[in-house]
């Protein structure tokens, strides 16, 4: 198959191999604060803010890894595909954003601000998960 | 949008990934083009019209319902 001829604005993305380097980073991010968990290492107050923080990061950057790298070979229906997931994406995170506080109310659990962070995580997770269900099913 | 373009490969004795390759888009794409999930490009459409020999509007033809 000739690579040299997939369409031309795949310039934008990720070489296909940081797929690899980000679910790297998304294990090590999940992993290494589990393992702390499990073993019950002592931190202060400060270090687990500055650690969570730290790995919230590394998972964003490992996302955002799996989600801007092409794939093996790209043409005009990904490309489609991708836009279509960007749009998935942004309308769940609008509800999701509105919603989230009403439903804790419902739970009865405290309503509180969402962080950047956790908004960059769910919507790199559901552009994945749109963008594999659409291929999927394309 | 009805296309005709299995009829035409099955003339040519091409599969999907000869055609694919061709026109320099994925398998995948050829398939959902064949079973109509996908709508390509004019340019694409111009080059599958190409490599058979004839005209897009032999190929790819509107339904009622594409005027929806």
């Amino acid at each position: 198959m000739k690579q040299s001829q997939a369409i031309n604005n795949t310039a934008a993305f990720f070489p296909n191999y940081f797929k690899k380097i980000g679910l790297g980073l998304i294990i090590i991010a999940i992993a290494i604060p589990l393992s702390a968990k499990f073993l019950k290492l002592e931190v202060t107050e400060v270090q687990k803010d500055f650690y969570k923080v730290l790995f919230f990061n590394v998972l964003i950057l490992g996302l955002f890894f799996v989600a801007w790298s092409k794939d093996k070979f790209e043409d005009e229906m990904t490309m489609q595909i991708r836009m279509k997931a960007i749009g998935f994406t942004f309308m769940t995170s609008v509800f999701y954003i509105i919603f989230r506080p009403i439903i804790d109310l419902i739970l009865q659990d405290p309503v509180t601000n969402m962080s950047a962070q956790e908004l960059m995580i769910f919507m790199l997770f559901m552009y994945i998960l749109f963008y594999k269900l659409q291929k999927r099913n394309a | 949008m009805k296309n005709t373009i299995k009829v035409e490969r099955a003339k040519q004795n091409m599969t999907q990934q000869d055609l694919a390759e061709k026109i320099g888009v994925s398998r995948q794409t050829i398939n959902s083009i064949e079973s109509q999930k996908y709508i390509p490009s004019t340019v694409l459409a111009l080059k599958i019209a190409k490599i058979f020999n004839t005209k897009v509007e032999e190929i790819f033809e509107l339904e009622d319902d594409d005027f929806l």
